[in-house]
């Protein structure tokens, strides 16, 4: 018995120490404060030691130095793949109600995001002059509906590389304006882009296109421009219907151009790993991160950058779209806020962004004096990300939508099953899932 | 007779009650509650949900729904079967294999020492990094075994890449791995087997096959059956290997059951959906221990 007393009452005691400890605390805590200090929490998905992690960090403590009573902490939870790691702690905290005021989130999930009333609209607290500031690109990759949530100081745009000498070899004539530059308006259509493809591996006797077949999200990001710029969608305004969209003539006409780059050996049905650096392969789709591995890893690599093929007149499309930062509902206080938004995502971290890591500038005031992009091939990336169309679904079920796409191109590098086939299961995949938030 | 056997064996209960020793079963039953059976019953209960992870304000109840459209969708049946595939491929193949090479090295000596460790290494190896691993080695541009093939005048094979490679290769990558664990449990049971019975067993004239098969195999048959049952749930329950190595493909050629379900929880946030598929597959593993023992019983009995 005498166990049972001192198992229980030992641990009972501690907990009587613990309370009246913790109480104590509050109430110094509370005679001590003087005045109620705005405490704005900040999650970023990247590391402080980053630039990235280190230009919030900046901008943090700028915005604590001009508000008086405000405290700002910015959390680093790094992503892990796909970034997994800090989406799932923003989850957990959906779940149980404990998001931050701020937080960073793909641009490609506002939509979902704000389906679920999770996102602040922004432009209810910012005034039109800062929010005329960004570029449209990110103006629009930001908004969904008629709200402004989420904003970014910078952006980028994935090129598609060539091999000068490989081309000069294999006698392409590289389309020029009056100054010698392959400019977005002297893009190859579908046919001139698979012309001169033959061409190349006629000369080079291998697939000369390099592509990541890989399903993942690369496909949404590097390779659905293709599709939509042949005037196709995957789903319509709402994000939800597929009949019409993902099913159309358009989209058909477009994987059949993206089918023949596969079964005319084009492209190699498995990704080939650094076959554009090495010269084996004279065009690829690549991330506009590889300009620096190019450049000094490969110095003797003749590269330059084309724009991307398109399918109709007037529907070039190409790549964009980054991690946002946007305020949530959770939030005491939504104008400092929106505020502190605009703050993380000032002119002055474009312009730190660009110095330190080579991003484009997301604000329009910065982009004739940007030094990376002033001239060409690099300001090709500048000129897509401005002047195309960036037709990534904004949809609830943006992941299915990225996965489906995903399905469709695999199956094509794999040769599994006919286009139409191939349409119909990624159509009946989103749509079971578009059934859910009709 | 039997009622006074029934009031001792009740009195030894009340008696380990009131001792107040079963206070020290408090902490493991917390951890349990805590870690086990409360997200059981959170599982069960979201199953009948439409739970949404992103509106957890919004949830309804729709009844035996997510059931019903798991026996309609072609992706999660397409998983259960994959995981069936993982267990045929594995399963067998381990036990036997982990039973031979414990046979091999149950002596004690040096060599044998040295072989134990040997095949005990990759077990203390993280599954990412075996997968990545394995990932490397198999690549189809650049791994040595492509390379090797390739020298010797092969085609490269694109192991993870070929809807019919990718689940026999991760299948093969699971059973490398996971072999070690297995083999050292039935090395400790092949060690307690008293040797006397192999020296009579040699005085009576019996040849290896016959002491293998009247000596040690019944010798070990519990450890075996344990063997088994952990090697099949374990084997259903595979995902990181090939959410690492293929995040399921190609064509969902890899994805298994458990990997189906994490993908329409965190990455589609369905919630409710993924919970029924989560009870489901609870079932059908609860289902294969219990005929797994029962089967071992009856041919015990």
């Amino acid at each position: 018995m005498k166990n049972i007393i001192s198992f229980l009452v030992i641990p009972l005691i501690f907990l009587v120490l613990a309370a009246c400890s913790n109480s104590s605390n509050n109430a110094s805590e509370n005679s001590d404060a003087e005045e109620d200090v705005k405490e704005l929490e900040v999650w970023v998905h990247v590391p402080a030691d980053e630039p990235e992690g280190e230009n919030y960090d900046v901008r943090a403590k700028e915005f604590e130095e001009a508000h008086e009573n405000v405290d700002v902490t910015v959390e680093h939870i790094v992503k892990t793949g796909g970034g997994s790691g800090y989406n799932d702690r923003v989850n957990a905290a959906i779940t149980t109600r404990e998001l931050p005021d701020i937080i960073a989130l793909e641009s490609v999930y506002a939509a979902s995001y704000t389906d679920s009333d999770i996102l602040l609209p922004l432009n209810e607290y910012l005034d039109q002059a800062t929010l005329d500031s960004y570029l449209d690109t990110i103006i629009s990759a930001g908004s969904v509906g008629d709200n402004i949530y989420a904003l970014q100081s910078f952006d980028l745009s994935s090129p598609v590389y060539y091999n000068v000498d490989l081309f000069e070899e294999a006698g392409i004539k590289v389309p020029a304006d009056e100054n010698g530059n392959w400019t977005l308006d002297l893009a190859w259509s579908y046919e001139e882009f698979l012309e001169n493809a033959r061409k190349l591996k006629d000369h080079m006797g291998q697939e000369p296109v390099h592509m990541f077949t890989e399903n993942n999200g690369w496909h949404m990001y590097a390779h659905s421009p293709i599709i939509f710029s042949n005037d196709a969608r995957m789903v319509g305004e709402n994000g939800l219907d597929t009949e019409g969209y993902l099913d159309s003539n358009n989209t058909m006409e477009a994987l059949q151009f993206i089918d023949s780059l596969f079964r005319d050996g084009i492209v190699a049905s498995t990704t080939r790993e650094d076959a554009f650096a090495l010269e084996e392969a004279a065009i690829s789709f690549e991330g506009p991160w590889m300009v620096d591995v190019f450049q000094n890893e490969y110095p003797d690599l003749n590269w330059s950058i084309m724009p991307y093929p398109y399918g109709k007149d007037g529907h070039q499309s190409a790549p964009h779209g980054s991690w946002y930062i946007a305020a949530t509902q959770n939030t005491e206080y939504p104008e400092l806020s929106a505020e502190l938004v605009a703050h993380l995502t000032n002119k002055d971290s474009a312009i730190k962004m660009e110095e330190a890591t080579g991003l484009i500038p997301g604000h329009k005031e910065l982009l004739d004096s940007s030094e990376t992009y002033s001239d060409y091939p690099r300001k090709l990336m500048l000129d897509q990300l401005v002047n195309t169309n960036h037709l990534k679904p904004k949809s609830p079920i943006f992941p299915v939508l990225e996965d489906a796409l995903g399905d469709i191109m695999e199956g094509i590098a794999l040769d599994n099953g006919s286009l139409e086939s191939l349409i119909n299961d990624a159509k009946e995949k989103v749509d079971r899932e578009a059934d859910r938030f009709k | 007779m039997h009622n006074i056997k029934q009031k001792i064996k009740q009195n030894k209960t009340l008696d380990f009650i009131f001792s107040g020793k079963i206070l020290f079963l408090l902490p493991a039953f917390a951890l349990i509650s805590i870690f086990v059976i409360y997200p059981l019953i959170l599982a069960v209960g979201y199953s009948f949900t439409d739970y949404y992870l992103l509106k957890p304000n919004d949830i309804s109840f729709v009844g035996f729904d997510n059931y019903m459209e798991i026996a309609y969708d072609k992706y999660a049946k397409k998983a259960f079967f994959n995981s069936a595939k993982y267990v045929i491929y594995i399963v067998p193949l381990q036990v036997i294999l982990s039973l031979f090479l414990a046979t091999l090295i149950a002596k004690k000596s040096k060599t044998n020492t040295l072989f134990r460790t040997a095949f005990f290494s990759p077990y203390i190896l993280s599954i990412i990094v075996v997968s990545l691993l394995w990932k490397n080695i198999l690549d189809p541009n650049s791994g040595i075994v492509n390379e090797f093939l390739a020298s010797l005048g092969f085609a490269k094979q694109e192991f993870f890449s070929d809807p019919n490679l990718a689940l026999p290769t991760i299948s093969f990558i699971i059973l490398w791995q996971g072999i070690s664990f297995q083999m050292l449990i039935l090395m400790a049971a092949l060690q307690d087997i008293p040797s006397s019975l192999y020296e009579a067993a040699s005085m009576e004239g019996a040849n290896a096959w016959q002491k293998f098969k009247h000596i040690t195999l019944p010798s070990i048959k519990g450890q075996v059956v344990f063997v088994l049952i952990v090697v099949t749930t374990g084997t259903f329950k595979i995902i990181i290997e090939p959410l690492v190595i293929t995040n399921g493909g190609p064509q969902g050629s890899t994805s298994s059951i458990l990997l189906y379900m994490f993908e329409q929880g965190t990455r589609y946030r369905q919630i409710g959906y993924a919970s029924a598929i989560t009870v489901i597959f609870a079932i059908i593993l609860i289902m294969i221990a219990f005929v797994q023992r029962k089967l071992v019983k009856e041919e015990e009995g």
